[in-house]
């Protein structure tokens, strides 16, 4: 096999297979860069507000084993980011429990025994938009597998890019379009990164 | 910047970004930067990135149906990937 059939092998294989999550960025890309004509903030429901007892628990109290464990009792769903020391509020340690479209936010108070969590739903705009921005691992097996097929459709858009311009490289006869195209994009992108960190 | 109106003083603060957090910024930037026509493009130019992505991905499953070779392995792969996937993202969203 010559090295043009195997990257056009590897271009249409990694192209099938991560076909819906490519689509999935196309959709809420587009959602995201136009939320007002989605209905931007419009239609999500108040959010819900409910204090449990933590009567019973005796790790430490710090976010993670807290979260753990109000994860664990309070049956909550999505995965536990914890807001580092400088965005913790002065009278209690806060957590997040998020999936897209989901968001709890639980606090405990340094001296109390209770919990509250505040839900926050978001409207189908604001689902695409936090689906398009999943990222990390540790929220289960089922999420670190979502996170993989996303990092890996990342991946590919790179790899896309790369065979893609190898294999019209190989079979364009005339190439000044291409040229000019490819020329103009890398130049304005590399030009906006220097102008944003340079320009006064 | 801060304004002190009592002293008739405004305090900028300039705080310079690495190319990693530009290159992050510009991931979805879609706004207007006043007094920038340079910047103020890239709203157009990610409009178009968004579009060449549909394309990229609708031109391809056509060049593909229109060839008879891999067509079998082809349809084993985005039919058992395309299940996973949507399986993958109802489940996060739902679930979690």
């Amino acid at each position: 096999m010559t090295m043009y059939h195997a990257i056009r092998k590897i271009h249409l294989y990694s192209g099938l297979v991560i076909l819906a999550f490519l689509m999935m960025y196309f959709v809420s890309g587009y959602v995201m860069i136009h939320r007002p004509w989605f209905g931007g903030q419009a239609g999500k429901p108040p959010a819900a507000v409910r204090t449990e007892s933590l009567a019973g628990y005796t790790g430490p109290r710090e976010p993670a084993a807290l979260a753990a464990y109000v994860v664990d009792r309070f049956n909550l769903h999505g995965r536990a980011t914890i807001p580092p020391p400088q965005r913790q509020p002065a009278k209690s340690i806060r957590f997040n429990i998020v999936r897209p479209g989901t968001i709890q936010q639980v606090d405990v108070p340094h001296d109390g025994d209770t919990a509250t969590i505040t839900t926050t739903r978001e409207n189908l705009a604001g689902v695409l938009a936090q689906l398009h921005r999943v990222h990390g691992y540790g929220g289960g097996w089922i999420w670190n597998a979502f996170v993989l097929f996303n990092d890996l459709a990342s991946a590919s858009c790179i790899l896309f890019a790369l065979s893609g311009v190898y294999l019209w490289w190989r079979t364009a006869k005339r190439k000044a379009w291409g040229v000019l195209c490819l020329s103009a994009s890398c130049a304005y992108t590399i030009g906006m990164v220097l102008y944003l960190m340079y320009a006064r | 910047v801060d304004v002190h109106l009592d002293r008739k003083l405004a305090v900028v603060k300039e705080t310079r970004t690495s190319a990693w957090d530009v290159i992050a910024g510009l991931h979805g930037f879609h706004a207007e930067m006043p007094g920038s026509r340079w910047v103020s493009i890239w709203a157009w130019y990610t409009e178009l990135c968004t579009f060449a992505v549909l394309f990229a991905g609708v031109s391809g499953v056509y060049l593909w149906t229109r060839r008879r070779r891999e067509r079998r392995i082809g349809y084993v792969l985005i039919a058992g990937a395309g299940a996973i996937s949507l399986a993958l993202m109802l489940y996060v969203t739902l679930h979690g």
